[in-house]
């Protein structure tokens, strides 16, 4: 039937849905290559109906109907792929403004789940506007750190314990040696960054 | 610990005022909430108001252009100042009653940035939810982005529209027929263009108005109280919202009075 692929695009995207807000970290399932491909195939197919639909002169009632159906199909379909790819677009843009627009394919393979994930078209997404964050972020914009943390802040010094050897960082207040399970005292903005990636945990 | 709390305020008042005889740049206001009085705890509190305002509203708001300069401008002197006196402080001894200060300073300083920060941040949500609507506004009424967005934001616009726009056509929109590769198609049975929500119900409070200028729109409802009308049209009703008063309010009915800084959401 036609649309039924198009049904189960429209699953996948809740479901990557799901997947990106219920879990702490970013994640992004695999591109449905192929399932976009069948749906692509399905609108050209829809697309030579209503062509030959069209043609029908002596068309009553009947076929009108037919060629109105068919274009609906061809629609929905195509409203389908592009909420499919503006779900993904937009966990991609999560990610990007997560990572502070650093280079975001690195840190997408040392995490284990690699770029594969990503169609091509989607990584060179992913880099460009990796690219216009920390464009934007290190302009006129640079004091604000607007890719920092959107929880209020509470203590200008907070606890952190270390959870990945980062090696030494240097803060006006001295320097500090990041040794794995080690605890320190700092001050939050020195080291809200090492916190996004992981380098450090707030206790 | 026995230091008096007004020294550290007094000390940060002024410090806060040193900064803030920098010169405003001058330029045109956008909004009626940049007309008060250029001080810093004026401007403070105008900002949170926007800040607060923008989160709320279902749609974006004009962008302060010349609050945000004034506040970003402050930002900036302010951290070199304490960069200054942090070194200054370092070099001297180590004693607790000189560190204070400094530590609420930089602790009232975080907070700011991530007034702004948030602020920033929630306006980029917003321009990339209505990116096609931003662009038929524009289409519509050339120059209306100017004093909606500020610079950088257009510059991200411009940017994140045109790479979004490559990822579809890449994937999809070109596979597509040549008719049906459009993605603000409002002729479908589903307009393309998200617009927002008009109707949202917000929450908001009506503010007085400046004691030296009456506002000619303020009526005296029937027990007295000074008030605004607002009229609903859904349900062919007038509304009085009487100054000081806090109400629940379809976005599109209140959209007047809050763009003239009449009333603020909350």
């Amino acid at each position: 039937m036609y649309g039924d692929v198009a049904n189960k695009l429209v699953l996948e995207a809740k479901r990557t849905d799901h997947l990106a807000n219920g879990s702490a970290t970013l994640q992004l399932p695999m591109f449905q290559d192929e399932m976009v491909r069948v749906i692509l195939k399905e609108v050209s197919q829809l697309q030579r109906n209503a062509e030959y639909l069209k043609l029908q002169e002596d068309s009553g009632k009947l076929s009108k109907c037919q060629y109105f159906v068919t274009m609906l199909c061809m629609e929905r379909n195509k409203r389908c792929l592009l909420a499919y790819q503006k779900t993904r677009s937009e966990i991609l843009d999560a990610i990007a403004w997560e990572n502070n627009g650093l280079d975001t394919m690195d840190l997408l393979s040392n995490k284990g789940h690699d770029s594969g994930n990503l169609s091509p078209y989607e990584q060179e997404y992913l880099r460009e506007y990796s690219q216009l964050i920390s464009d934007l972020t290190a302009g006129e914009l640079m004091d604000i750190d607007l890719a920092g943390s959107l929880t209020p802040p509470s203590d200008v010094f907070i606890d952190v314990r270390v959870l990945k050897d980062a090696g030494e960082i240097q803060t006006e207040y001295g320097v500090f040696n990041l040794i794995k399970d080690s605890q320190f005292f700092v001050r939050q903005a020195d080291v809200e960054r090492l916190i996004q990636q992981g380098y450090l945990q707030k206790l | 610990m026995d230091i008096n709390i007004d020294d550290i305020l007094a000390d940060l008042d002024r410090d806060t005022t040193a900064v803030g005889s920098t010169p405003a740049p001058a330029g045109d206001d956008t909004t009626r909430l940049d007309d008060s009085a250029a001080t810093v705890a004026a401007d403070y509190s105008t900002l949170v108001t926007h800040w607060c305002n923008e989160r709320v509203a279902p749609e974006l708001l004009p962008y302060p252009h010349t609050l945000m300069a004034r506040v970003l401008a402050r930002l900036a002197a302010q951290i070199e100042h304490l960069e200054t006196l942090s070194t200054g402080v370092l070099e001297q001894t180590l004693d607790r009653s000189a560190k204070l200060p400094l530590l609420c300073m930089e602790a009232e300083l975080e907070r700011l940035k991530f007034v702004v920060r948030s602020l920033l941040r929630c306006r980029l949500g917003k321009i990339d939810r209505f990116g096609l609507y931003l662009r038929q506004l524009d289409a519509r009424s050339p120059g209306a982005l100017q004093t909606l967005l500020s610079a950088q934001e257009r510059v991200y616009y411009e940017r994140h529209s045109a790479i979004l726009l490559k990822l579809f056509n890449n994937a999809i929109l070109r596979h597509m027929p040549a008719e049906m590769q459009a993605v603000d198609d409002t002729e479908g049975s589903v307009s393309m263009i998200d617009e927002p929500e008009w109707a949202r119900f917000v929450f908001l409070y009506v503010r007085e108005p400046a004691p030296d200028a009456p506002d000619p729109l303020l009526a005296v409802d029937d027990h007295g109280q000074p008030c605004y009308s607002v009229n609903i049209p859904e349900l062919g009703e007038v509304v009085d919202l009487a100054v000081g008063g806090i109400y629940i309010m379809r976005y599109n009915v209140i959209k007047d009075l809050l763009m003239d800084g009449k009333v603020v959401l909350i």
